[in-house]
């Protein structure tokens, strides 16, 4: 069916035109600050010396903090999500209970999810009163705001568990129950199922629950700002501290710059995985 | 391990006890008591929900009957989970693995049993050239034809050398002339390997074409079992009678040893169970109906032509006898014409009384 | 030839209810603790007396009040937030549907060379890092003199917002099966009764499941917001930001906790019947 091409054009405005119009122009300012132009401060004309200021502990420290907080939230997540997503597979009873208690933390907004679990993990906080009343220590731990950044992997796993689950148990659903049987019948016990068949056919939608959790966190701002650690803090933190603390714009921008492409690198390998996951389907 | 000279099962047949299996509140198998002997190849026949499936996978292990036992041999398999009965099964879409090529689909129960890696290598190899499949080893299912992929489902069962074979409505998927091809190709590897074999299926003609033995199914229950012929000439139902094949059924009374008044003439009837007056059913094939000159014969028919079609090999005549409607298939030399009323006879002994 | 048929069975029993029905509970009751104890939590600590501090081992509050929310509700900017944030989600999610609506039946009833780099550039709000959008739109606003506007929040809040409701739309769009238009066309529908009596009501559902999803997005926006609105606007998650910073208070962050949290959870619930899983899938993980 051929559509005419001023009819398409036409439909389509409308909705990507807007997404692209303010999307090209909050990046091409974050690309023009990152090389001296459109400057706030001082005079605008090109140049590198905000790339260059870069070079230094708090940046690197800062990226391999963001590079942690992501795989580790990434990683953690699958860690639940995929042995949940398998058991949930065959309907049982229960599944459907468990379907909608699971879902609650996806409608849960970032920074309620961040002072859900602060307030559990506080001084004060339900985790202490629990290990003091049943005597396991004798007085109550400090865990917030942790240097290694454990409070924000534990809100980002809680926050993030139902949304890879939910792309997993899209993924295990295209695999046909009858492939599994044929594996079954053909003497694979059931973990052997799982290694040998339902593991390589659900590496797409992995690789897809994988990516999308990382890209989610690894520029986050809000958790980590209200649970991170003082020092290091995450990319986004910093270009925000770089930005409106110390009106250096220009290191600011080249900060947004390199989140902004890790994520558009990811999202690469998000399309490229999508892709091999609508083939699975066959 | 038992190397055994021809063919491979070491277990002596299959047996059903009088397996019971509910799927809620409706009963999918509702005692099916059956004994298969070693080798031979035995078809569940009937129309779907009837409990053929079910029962294959019960066999196969993928669900426990609720009451029942199911034996291999002597051993009772009801606990034994699927992936430890050595069954092989070739599903209706043929569940071939989409991320491994074709040699390592085949080499998949083989890798399962930790069969060691030159053996694997060698009955692969058979299996594939059993199969014709030389050529295709390293394409992945989805660059196979629906044939070809048949195959492959073929040769990844046998080449377990499974005690008992199993075939979902293997050929369902296939075009016609190629399913002609093909059953007679299973049917003669079946044969070759002598395994003992259990094949489902709603197609008459293949049941008919491919079996040792029928066990027609309906709603759960057997209603009979034989060979081919047997079931065709000598159907026990007026639903076997129906189902293989076309069937003529007419209600009627008991008059005699073996004659049974019908509202379109006295019929006497083949040999087999003696009548006890009341109410029977007659049925017979269209296939043995005869026009024949009006005179005297036991079994005559008169009947309107209200219908005449041509089939290829034979004419298929629609009758209408006094309010009854009877099929009847004539040689193509037929001549009569729509509106035309003819006399039909039919041999005693094709006649049977049906329940 | 394999023993396999032939050795015993190693002592596998089918126990129905035990093992299975065991895991089954054991799994909805981990579940159970990790999902609502930090809800659970937050609510305890809103109602907390101020005058009958709860603190360790108790595992509850020594008694009930609600001071805290008194509180919050007087002395903070709750109101004005609450407010804004209200006004602001209807808004934004109207304007999102309507730039929508054509692209996402271009996108999903059309062919056209480019719909998958078209799909990626929809996703590409969502998945691009949040606080980069928020600062340097926000610096181009200031250009214009958008920046601190209520018009600046909207346009921001709909770039972040219609993405779901683009996605939810297409994947509705291209659910209607094409015999069905067809068979109006057949029967003498024009372009404009197509419209009216078979393509509106069959994406109503998926309708429904945007606007939820895009007003609950609206309404949990915090970066952007952060960034353009305040300090001249507030909305419900920048102070509950103020309350989880500087001025942290557990008891007023609960509070604000819930207040954001529950118009959100039960617009979900109302929408139940319209938020069926493909819906969800389709927002996330589909290409």
């Amino acid at each position: 069916m051929r559509t005419d091409r001023l009819t398409l054009v036409l439909l389509i405005l409308p909705g990507a035109g807007f997404i692209f119009l303010f999307l090209a122009a909050a990046i091409a300012m974050t690309v023009l600050q990152s090389v001296g132009l459109y400057s706030l401060v001082g005079e605008s004309k090109l140049t590198f010396e905000h790339w260059l200021s870069l070079a230094d502990r708090t940046f690197i420290d800062s990226f391999l903090f963001s590079l942690k907080v992501g795989v580790g939230s990434a990683f953690g997540t699958l860690i639940f999500s995929y042995p949940l997503a398998l058991f949930l597979r065959r309907r049982r009873f229960g599944t459907q209970l468990i379907g909608s208690i699971i879902k609650i933390p996806l409608f849960v907004p970032a920074l309620v999810a961040a002072f859900l679990i602060l307030n559990v993990l506080a001084f004060h906080g339900i985790l202490n009163s629990a290990l003091l009343g049943l005597g396991i220590i004798d007085r109550p731990l400090r865990m917030l705001n942790d240097k290694f950044g454990w409070n924000v992997l534990i809100i980002q796993i809680w926050k993030n568990l139902p949304f890879q689950l939910l792309i997993l148990s899209a993924t295990l659903e295209s695999i046909q129950t009858d492939v599994e049987d044929a594996a079954r019948n053909l003497g694979a016990s059931p973990w052997r199922v799982i290694r040998h068949v339902i593991l390589p056919l659900s590496a797409p939608g992995i690789l897809i629950a994988v990516v999308l959790v990382f890209i989610l966190t690894f520029g986050d701002y809000a958790i980590t700002k209200v649970a991170g650690p003082v020092y290091p803090s995450s990319l986004s933190v910093l270009m925000y501290t770089e930005a409106f603390t110390l009106q250096q714009w220009g290191a600011a921008a080249c900060i947004g710059v390199v989140i902004t492409f890790a994520s558009l690198l990811f999202v690469a390998i998000y399309a490229r995985a999508a892709r091999a996951v609508a083939e699975i389907g066959r | 391990m038992c190397a055994c000279a021809a063919g491979f099962p070491a277990v002596s047949g299959l047996r059903l006890r009088n397996v019971v299996r509910h799927y809620g509140g409706f009963t999918a198998v509702d005692g099916v008591d059956l004994d298969i002997a070693k080798g031979e190849l035995v078809t569940l026949l009937g129309p779907s929900g009837c409990g053929k499936t079910t029962t294959l996978r019960m066999v196969a292990g993928f669900m426990a009957p609720d009451s029942g036992d199911i034996l291999f041999g002597e051993r009772r398999m009801n606990d034994v989970p699927p992936h430890r009965r050595n069954t092989a099964m070739v599903f209706q879409s043929y569940a071939l693995f989409p991320h491994m090529t074709v040699a390592e689909n085949i080499a998949f129960g083989l890798k399962m049993r930790k069969i060691p890696a030159a053996e694997q290598t060698r009955r692969i190899g058979e299996a594939i050239d059993t199969v014709s499949l030389r050529g295709l080893e390293a394409r992945r299912p989805g660059q196979l034809s629906g044939g070809q992929q048949q195959r492959v489902a073929l040769a990844r069962a046998i080449v377990t050398q499974p005690d008992i074979l199993l075939f979902d409505e293997p050929l369902s998927n296939l075009d016609a002339k190629l399913r002609e091809k093909v059953r007679l190709e299973i049917r003669e590897l079946q044969k070759r390997l002598g395994v003992t074999t259990l094949y489902v299926t709603h197609d008459q003609v293949e049941a008919l074409a491919i079996s040792d033995r029928i066990v027609v199914m309906n709603k759960g229950r057997i209603e009979q079992v034989g060979a081919p012929e047997t079931l065709y000439r000598s159907p026990v139902t007026s639903f076997v009678a129906d189902f293989l094949g076309a069937a003529n059924i007419v209600p009627g009374t008991a008059a005699g040893d073996h004659l049974v008044a019908t509202p379109i003439g006295r019929f006497s009837v083949g040999p087999g169970r003696k009548l006890g007056g009341g109410p029977v059913k007659i049925s017979w094939r269209p296939e043995d109906m005869r026009v024949v000159a009006p005179g005297a014969e036991a079994n005559i028919v008169g009947a309107r032509v209200r219908g005449v079609v041509f089939c290829g090999s034979f004419i298929e005549l629609v009758l209408d006898a006094a309010g009854q409607q009877l099929r009847a298939q004539v040689d193509t030399g037929f001549r009569g014409r729509e509106g035309d009323m003819l006399d039909f006879a039919v041999p005693s002994d094709r006649v049977r009384v049906v329940e | 030839m394999t023993d396999m048929a032939l050795t015993i069975p190693p002592p596998y029993k089918r126990r129905r209810i035990g093992l299975k029905g065991f895991l089954v509970g054991l799994t909805v009751a981990l579940l159970l603790v990790w999902t609502a104890v930090p809800l659970f939590m937050a609510v305890m600590w809103s109602l907390v007396n101020p005058d009958d501090p709860w603190s360790p081992p108790a595992v509850l509050p020594p008694s009930f009040s609600l001071a805290q929310w008194e509180y919050v509700f007087t002395f903070s900017e709750i109101g004005k937030a609450m407010a804004t944030s209200f006004i602001l989600a209807p808004v934004v999610t109207l304007l999102s549907f309507i730039l929508s609506l054509p692209t996402a039946y271009a996108i999903g009833r059309l062919t056209f060379r480019g719909k998958e780099a078209l799909r990626l550039l929809i996703l590409l709000p969502i998945v691009l890092p949040a606080m980069v959008i928020a600062m340097f739109l926000s610096r181009t606003f200031q250009t214009f003199g958008l920046a601190q506007t209520f018009i600046g929040l909207v346009l921001g809040h709909t770039l972040l917002s219609m993405p779901y409701m683009l996605r939810i739309l297409a994947t509705a769009f291209e659910a209607i099966p094409q015999d069905v238009i067809d068979a109006a066309k057949n029967l003498g529908a024009g372009r404009l009764e197509l419209v009216r009596h078979v393509l509106v009501p069959m994406v109503l559902p998926g309708l429904m499941a945007g606007s939820v999803f895009t007003f609950i997005t609206s309404l949990e926006e915090f970066n952007l917001t952060f960034v353009i609105g305040t300090p001249t606007f507030q909305t419900i998650p920048t102070v509950l930001f103020d309350y989880l910073g500087y001025h942290f208070v557990r008891t007023n962050a609960a509070v604000v906790s819930i207040v954001l949290m529950v118009p959100s959870i039960a617009l979900l619930l109302i929408a139940e019947r319209y938020l069926k899983t493909e819906y969800l899938s389709s927002a996330f993980g589909k290409l």
